[in-house]
Order: C-alpha cells, then structure tokens, then sequence
C-alpha cells in the first residue's frame, strides 16, 4: 500500500497595529482557511494567530512539522500581517519578540517536504526573497526588498484571488500559487495607476513549481473511485490534452487557419468526452 | 482653437528634454540688431550680410576674427559665422574680462534670445539693465523675451523705451516693431498701420533697415486678401535672399488660424532662403496641422540640421518618431469607390481598441449634427487624434510642452488629451471631442476667417446644448469676473483670448463666447449663428458681421447682452457668497458627521446653483447625507438630478447605475453607466458590468462593443473574455465569429466548461 502524498498548510496572522487592518487581516485569513479546506485535510491545516503567534510557538509548530512530514509532502506557508526591515534584518511582527527572516529560513529549510511555498503579504516582505527562495520553493513576497516598508495592498488581492474564478486563467477550477500571484499583481499596478500614484510596492515571485502548486479549489471534480467508463474518458481526456499542448508548440509553424482548424477538431473532442463526464455526474447524482 | 482647462493640470514630462544649449552648430543667421552694437569693421560685416551678400559677408567676418582681437567682436563675428559654441563661450570671456560692461550682456542676451533660451536672455538683459538702468536696448531685448512667452510684462519695458524721448532709434524702432506686431496679433490693422509708419518714418530718418516694415506691411495686404503685395519686392529689391518676407507673413496666416496659406508662404520663404531653419521648421509644423506628415517630416529634418537648437524642431521630431505607435483608422473602414474616409483616427496603439467605439460613435453623431445645423457638408476627412500624453499633445499643437489646454483643432485635423493621462477622472474627454469638432464646422465653413472669439463661442455653446454633457456649467471664478464687470465689448472679445490682461481672463473669455452664442440664439434665432458664419466667411469682422446680421450696432449689442447677463445670473450672482457660504457649512457638518445640517445646508446651496455640478457639489453632499440618514429614495433621487445637469463624479455615476439597476430599472442603469464612458473608457469592470447589463436586456449589438473594449484592454482573465464575446457572436448568429473567439478562450483555457459547451453549440448549429 502506497501513502500518497499529503498538502500542509501554515497560517500566521501577525500583529495588526489598528482596527482596520486586524479586520482586513483576519479576513484575509479566513478566506485562506476555506481555500485550504479545498485542497487538504483539515487536520492538516494550522492557524495560529493572536496572542497564540509568538516566536516560540511558531517555532515549535515547526518543529513538530518536521517529523509529520514526509518528502513528497507539499508545505504551504503563509503569513500575513506587517513586516518590518531595519537595512540588516527582517522581521515579522507578532505579539513578543518578532520572528526574523532567519528564523523562517532555518525551519523551512529544517522541513523534509522537497515542495514548499512560502506566501509573506507583508510590508517589507521582499527582503527574506534571497534568503529563502530555490528551486524547489516558490516564494512570493509583496515587496520587491526590505525598502518598500508601507503597508501593502498584495495581500488583499492575493487572497481575493483564491475563490475568484477571474484568477483561474485555464479555467481549471484550481487556482494555483503562480495564478493567484498573477491576479494580485495586476490588481495591485492597476491600483496605483488607476489612483495616479507611484506605486510603493512591487510584488516578486520565485521558484519552479507555482504553477503547479494549487492553494485553491473552486469546484469538487468527482472522484474517479471504481467508476471505469470514468477512468477511461478522464485518459482520453488526458491524451488529447497532450495533443493540444503538442499543437500548441507548433502554433508557430502552422498556417493560422490549420492551426485553428485542428485545434477546433481536438477542442470539439475534449469537449464531447467533457460532455459525457457530465452526462454521468448527472446520472450518479441522481 | 485650443480648449483650455480652468486649472493648470499636472504636467507629466515625457519624451520633451529640452535640447542643451551650445552644441556645436552650422551657421543660424544673427538677427538684425538696429545699431544696438556700433563696432569697427562689425557695421560693414553686417551691412554686407543684411543685404543678402553672404559670401563677401562671410569673408568679412573671418577677417574680422583674424584681425580684431576684442572679445565682443569676435563673439559677434564667430555668431554671424554660425558657431554658437564658441561665440558663448567668448561671451562669457568677454563678460568676465569687462563685467560692468552692460553691451556685452545685452548682446550675449541677444544670442540667449536666439536659440530659444528666453529666461536666460531675459536674465542678462536685466543685468545688463542694472549696469545701465536707461539702456533702450536692453529694455527691448526684455521685451523680446517676455513677448516669446506671451507675458503681458512686455508691454511695461516697451513703454519704457516709448516714453524716453531720447531713445536710440533703433531701440525706439524695435519697440514699435514689437508693437505693431501685438497690434496686428490682436487685429488692430489700424493701429498697426499707424505705428509701423511711424516706424518708416524712424527707420529713413536713421538710415535703419525697413525690410521688417516691409514685411508686416506685406502680412496685412494678403491677410487682408490679396495675391501679391509691393512690400514683398521693395524687399526682395534690397536683400533677394530675405526669406522673411514670406516668413512673417507666414506666421500671421498662422496665428490666424489660416494654415494653409502659411504653408505656401514659408514653402516660399525657404525658396529664396533656403538656410532659413525656422521657415523650414514652421513649414513642417505646419505641414503636420494639414496632415501631411511625410512632408513636415523633411522640413523638420532640414530645420534640426541647420538649427539643431529650435526645442521646437527636437520636440516635434521626437513626436513623430513616436507616431508609429499609433493606429491609423479610417471609417467606414472602405470607402466606397470615389469617396474618403468621413474621419481617420489617428490613436495610440495601446488606447486605440479602447477609445475608437466611444470617439467614432460620438464623432459620427457629431458630424451629422453639425452638418445640419451649420449647413456645411465636409469636403475632406476629419482627423481626431488623441493622445495618452498630454504633452506629446501640446507639441503636436505649438511644438513646445508646458500649457494646460485640451484640445486644439487645425482644420480638418484635431488634437487631443487622452483620460489617460488624467488620472483625477475630472477631464471629459467627450466634451473635448464634441467642442473640437465643432471647430472643424466653423472653421472650413468660414475658410477659416471666423475670428476666434465666435468659433470658440460656438463650441462651448455646442458642449451646453448638445454636447455630451448639456446645461450652461459657468466656473466659479468666471462668475466672479462676471459679478466684476469684466466681460468685454463683443468687438474686443478677440482680445481677451489673444492678449489675456490678468490671470483667467481666457477661460472668462471662452465663457462669455458661449453666452453670446447663448443671446444671440435666444435673442435673435439660431439661423443668425449661422448667418454670422457666412458674414465672417465675406470677410466681414465681428462690428460688421453684428451690424449685418443682427441689425444693431455693436454698442446696443453690447447693453443688450448685458441685460441678458443681469437677467440670467443677477439672482446667482447677488447670492454666490451665500452659495460659497453654504457650500462651507455643508462641508463641515458632513466631517462632523452631523448628516441633518450638512442636508440643510447643501439643500439651499443646491436651490442657489443648482448647475454646479463639480466634484464637490452640494448634490453630492446631499446623497451622502441622505446616505446616512437612511434615505434611499432621496439619495436616489438627488444623484439622478446631479447625473442630468452634467455631474460626472465617478463614484456618483456607478453609486447612481447601481441603484438604479438594483431597483429593476435596467434601461437608466445602462444609460447612466454608458454615459461614463466618455469620461474613464478604461475602467475594465465598466465594460464588463455594461455588457453583462446589456446582455440581460438582449442589447446584443451593445453588448459585444463592450465585451470587445473589455478584451482590448487585456484584462487578466483573457480566456473569459473571449467567452464572452464568442456568446454574443452566437446570439447575434456570428457563428463564424462566434468559433473564432471561443476558439481562443479555449486555447488559453482548454477545459473551460461554459467555453466547451458553447464550442459544440456553433459547431452543430453549423
């Protein structure tokens, strides 16, 4: 029997500083925690905030994380709140002593899941990218570096973008890290361009895998479970998906009406085996 | 033509640095200078080179270099010769070796004057001036400089020279030159003549030369129509090669709005001078307000190699090497055989997909109208450009960034701000269009000899009545002016746009244009607007076209007008303290969150003037106090009237359509968030929210041109947007279009489901 790989997800929500921003941050929050339940277990999800997200607890949830975890594991992690940077180090505002940067690096790169991704929305967040950031953990901060110290707008749009279908670009019905970060950053040049302003923070985004690093789900797709006739369209699915990508790569040598020409013939045929997905979702539901 | 704004708008630089002084340069004519310099050797040099002898001038100036060591002449020399650089630089020597020495700065100031640089010029006459307080001509070159960028100041230093009975005369004689030019910018041929006689008179009593005398006069005798004028040969007579004889004119066809004929005037001036740069820089300029790019192009590209220096010449090739990011559109798209285009876009590739639905649509209502009610059928296409950035506009209208004008119309072509560039929302670009356009009609209608005052009259009074946004909306400070008396005899109003004696006395001036256009519709009937037209279009002038048309005399117009003044606005008037008063009230009451006095009090300022409709109206205050005070209805209603008498407050536009649409009333819920279209056409959630309430009233036509916009401003969910265009397509039973674009929803996002399904729904449906 093979144990499948598991989804972990961290939440920290910081210190808020006023009224306003505690209400936007625990918004922010509780949208996120919905937007995990999607894709993991509950079990598996952590908050901690108020008074509970002090340095030590954190670390400690840390530290229990390690021996939960297993390589093929995925760990999320995602802090929100305000975020300080004094020209040498970073920090994270919680109630006591702050947790640095350094602090973040050691326990994330202590973790054994091989696939992580660290989500930092707040001010100065920038300045824990090069520290942080490798292959094979996608980082995404508000700030492009520890300067741009005013409170961000990343955040809201980046957790408005977990149950906005708008984000899901490939209208997949899963949003993932690198559709949620594209969605915010938008939001966030045309909030500055549309108000006239300069903009004073510069969202960044590092690491391979964002793109497959789903952190939302926006509709429950049925479970596969014994259902054969199922299986067998989910594979031809698969296959003409592969043919689309394969058309896609010769988009540039084909004449543009026999590209559309065979991409209309394999979309027609992955909608038609859609169709009968949907044809016995309907009979199963009823 | 240029339609101001009330206020200076925030100016972003752009693509406009402004070239760097003294790089080295090819030879730039040193202007005539009148005697201001009197030194050995330099006279006959000059003599030499005013007479058209450039070849033994130019000799003369290079022995002089060789053989006079004196810093000032070899500055003057090496300027004549063309080397800018080293002529400044022995200037600054010059001014170090000798510096009480006040002709040394005054001439130094004369080059400053010459490449452009007015401030410094102005500086170094002033110091020239504090050397020697009674220095004529450094109280003329003060002049020169303010008179380059219009300061009323000019005038002070020119009377300085006037009232001195013991002025040099070439000083005096550059005064009155400056005079009967301002004389002839205003109109006032007669007084013009007068002063330029007096002039002659100066000039053959001191031997002075006449040639720029001989010009102006030239500039009335074909301003005034005819083909050839005696002044041009007595010039050509005494120097063949003075280009200015064209030139001058050339610039007074110009500044009269007559295009065309200063085209064929500078073409000329550069035939007899070809190393005329500044001929060859205003041909191109020119050249480009009719539209003939390739040409103005050529010009300016001689200009920037003779006179690398004109930061006219630099801005306006830096704007056309920018052209080739814009779209060229022409509608209908094909003409048909033997008919042009009735208008070509010319809009900025990333703005064009965006403005084109909203600018074409208005711009053919437009057109139709104003055919009609001006009787003039267009003979050429029009052409709308509009720019994302404001000063690539103001180059494209004077060469130079800097002023706070929207919109300007040459003719047939037009220019204008993009709201993109005004990211405050206060800027109706609607409006800017339907006022430029206007110009189009009363411009061609006349050949172009409406005076200004009545063609920018007509434009404001077409935004008032049937603009986008109606009702007479006067600012607050032209009421105030108005309350002063200041408005001005309809004979002089051309003044008042030309040579502005206070701070806004053009924006007072535009205003009082429209309301005579206002009196005289009411008063006399809108076929005399018309008949007008065809006065000026005879030649008549603004007395004689009123004599003509209306039947009084200018005078009994002029009491009449103030009659209508008195009853239109006395009440508003007598009360606009009390207005400014409330206003104040309401705004503190409503900080102080006390909504029943901030409704009281913005209640009777609404009652006091109830057309003020700006961002801080009292309608305004009103809706958010009925907002608070749980007033639905009310609120409802008050941001109703203030959407009708032209209030376009973003906020109070979608609060409005949101209302209405949540009440059912779909069809005003549309009208009203359409209407913000000709305000922000780039807010992306407008178009999506208008084609979704579009679609629900089975507006399907509407509804794709705003799908259409959404897509073109590459929104973030491109597959979506596709979708739903191709749904329209499908309804519409664009099935061809309809797999196109779902076809690219698809490629972005293969399993789309409602895409999928829509996919299969054309494919059988074909």
């Amino acid at each position: 029997m093979t144990v499948s790989a598991e989804r972990y997800v961290t939440i920290i929500q910081g210190l808020d500083g006023s009224q306003t921003y505690g209400q936007q941050f625990t918004e922010q929050a509780t949208r996120l925690n919905i937007a995990a339940e999607s894709v993991t277990e509950n079990s598996l999800i952590r908050f901690i905030s108020g008074e509970e997200a002090t340095r030590q607890n954190i670390l400690d949830h840390f530290n229990s994380l390690k021996s939960s975890l297993k390589e093929d594991d995925r760990i999320a992690v995602f802090l929100i709140g305000h975020g300080s940077f004094d020209g040498y180090e970073y920090k994270f505002n919680i109630p006591g002593p702050d947790i640095t940067g350094e602090d973040i690096q050691v326990a994330m790169d202590a973790l054994p899941a091989r696939i992580q991704l660290l989500v930092n929305t707040s001010s100065a967040s920038g300045a824990i990218k090069d520290q942080l950031e490798n292959e094979n953990r996608v980082v995404i901060t508000a700030t492009r570096n520890g300067n741009e110290r005013l409170a961000t707008r990343f955040g809201e749009y980046f957790f408005e973008a977990i149950d906005d279908s708008s984000a899901d670009i490939n209208k997949n019905n899963a949003i993932t890290a690198q559709e949620a970060f594209d969605y915010a950053e938008r939001m966030v040049k045309d909030y500055f361009e549309y108000q006239g302003q300069l903009a004073t923070e510069h969202p960044q985004i590092s690491g391979d895998y964002a793109g497959q690093f789903v952190i939302a789900r926006l509709g429950q797709d049925r479970p596969v479970g014994d259902d054969p006739e199922l299986a067998r369209l989910l594979s031809e699915q698969g296959a003409i998906d592969i043919k689309i990508e394969e058309l896609q790569l010769k988009k540039s040598e084909l004449q543009q009406d026999d590209f559309l020409s065979q991409l209309q013939m394999l979309m027609i045929e992955l909608s038609t085996i859609q169709e009968k997905i949907d044809q016995l979702d309907g009979e199963s539901a009823q | 033509m240029k339609r101001p704004v009330n206020k200076i708008q925030g100016l972003m630089t752009s693509l406009f640095m402004f070239v760097l002084l003294f790089d080295p340069g090819t030879l730039m004519a040193r202007s005539m200078h009148y005697g201001a310099i009197s030194m050995p050797g330099l006279e006959q040099c000059d003599e030499m080179q005013w007479r058209g002898e450039l070849v033994q001038a130019r000799q003369c100036y290079g022995q002089l270099i060789s053989s006079n060591p004196e810093l000032l002449v070899q500055a003057e020399s090496t300027w004549a010769l063309g080397d800018i650089k080293s002529a400044n630089t022995l200037f600054q020597s010059a001014v170090k070796a000798d510096p009480d020495n006040a002709l040394i700065r005054l001439r130094w100031g004369e080059l400053f004057l010459q490449t452009y640089q007015y401030q410094t010029a102005f500086e170094l006459f002033q110091e020239a001036l504090l050397r020697e307080p009674q220095n004529n001509f450094a109280q003329i070159g003060a002049a020169k400089a303010l008179a380059e960028r219009f300061e009323s100041d000019a005038k002070k230093y020119i009377d300085q020279v006037m009232s001195n009975e013991n002025a040099a005369p070439g000083a005096r004689y550059q005064a009155l030159l400056l005079l009967a030019r301002m004389a002839m910018e205003a109109t006032e041929m007669f007084k013009a003549v007068e002063i330029l006689n007096e002039a002659e008179s100066i000039a053959m009593e001191n031997d002075l030369l006449p040639m720029e005398i001989y010009a102006l006069f030239a500039s009335m005798d074909l301003l005034e129509g005819m083909s050839d004028s005696e002044w041009i040969s007595r010039a050509l007579d005494m120097n063949p090669a003075y280009g200015d004889i064209y030139a001058i004119p050339g610039y007074f066809f110009w500044v009269s709005r007559r295009y065309r004929e200063s085209i064929e005037l500078f073409g000329k001036a550069i035939e007899i001078e070809p190393d005329h740069w500044i001929a060859h820089m205003e041909l191109g300029i020119n050249l480009l307000r009719d539209n003939q790019v390739t040409r103005a192009r050529q010009h300016l590209e001689i200009a920037y190699g003779g006179d690398p220096y004109n930061p006219k010449t630099v801005n306006t090739l830096r704007l056309l090497d920018t052209f080739n990011e814009y779209d060229l559109i022409n509608v209908p798209e094909s003409p048909t055989k033997n008919t042009f285009p009735r208008i070509i876009f010319r809009l900025h590739n990333d703005e064009s997909g965006v403005l084109k639905p909203y600018a074409e649509k208005l711009a053919e209502r437009g057109i139709r109208e104003f055919t009609e009610r001006y009787q003039f059928a267009l003979k050429e296409p029009v052409i709308i450009e509009i720019y994302p950035n404001h000063d690539d506009f103001v180059v494209r209208t004077i060469g130079m960034p800097g002023v706070g004008i929207l919109g300007a119309a040459f003719g047939y072509v037009f220019a204008m701000d993009s709201p993109t560039d005004h990211p405050d929302k206060e800027y109706h670009w609607g409006t800017t269009l339907w006022h430029e356009l206007a110009h189009v009609f009363t411009l061609e209608t006349t050949d172009h000899l409406i005076p200004r005052w009545y063609s920018e009259g007509i434009s404001v009074f077409e935004e008032w009545r049937y603009g986008p946004i109606k009702g007479i909306r006067i600012p607050v400070n032209v009421l105030g002016a108005m309350a002063e008396d200041k408005f001005l005899p309809i004979a002089e109003l051309d003044g008042g746009f030309i040579r502005p004696s206070y701070n806004e006395q053009v924006i007072v001036s535009y205003m009082q244009a429209g309301l005579v256009c206002e009196f005289i519709t009411r008063e006399f009937g809108s076929d005399k607007i018309v008949d007008m037209l065809t006065e000026f279009r005879e030649g008549a002038d603004t007395s004689q076209a009123v004599r003509r048309v209306l039947e009084i005399a200018p005078e009994e117009f002029d009491e009449r007008f103030d009659d209508f003044i008195t009853r239109e606005f006395s009440n508003l008037l007598d009360h606009l303290d009390d207005w400014k008063k409330l206003h104040q009230t309401a705004v503190k009451a409503l900080a102080e969150e006390d909504w029943q006095d901030a409704l009281e009090a913005a209640e009777q300022a609404v009652e006091i003037f109830p057309e003020y409709v700006e961002s801080d109206s009292p309608m305004l205050f009103m809706a958010t106090a009925y907002a608070k005070l749980g007033n639905d209805e009310a609120e409802l209603n008050i941001l109703h009237e203030y959407w009708q008498q032209g209030g376009y407050a973003p906020d109070a536009i979608w609060l409005l359509a949101r209302k209405f649409y949540n009440r059912g009333n779909k069809s005003m819920a549309i009208e009203v968030l359409d209407s913000f279209n000709l305000v922000d056409p780039f807010d992306a959630e407008l178009h999506s929210t208008l084609g979704d309430w579009l679609m629900e009233e089975e507006r399907l036509t509407d509804a794709l041109v705003e799908y259409e916009v959404a897509l073109a401003m590459n929104p973030h969910d491109i597959a979506a947007a596709y979708y739903r265009i191709a749904n329209v397509n499908h309804h519409l039973e664009q099935f061809d279009e309809a797999r196109k674009n779902v076809l690219a929803a698809l490629e972005i996002a293969p399993h789309y489901r409602p895409a999928q399904k829509l996919l299969l729904e054309t494919t059988r449906k074909q």
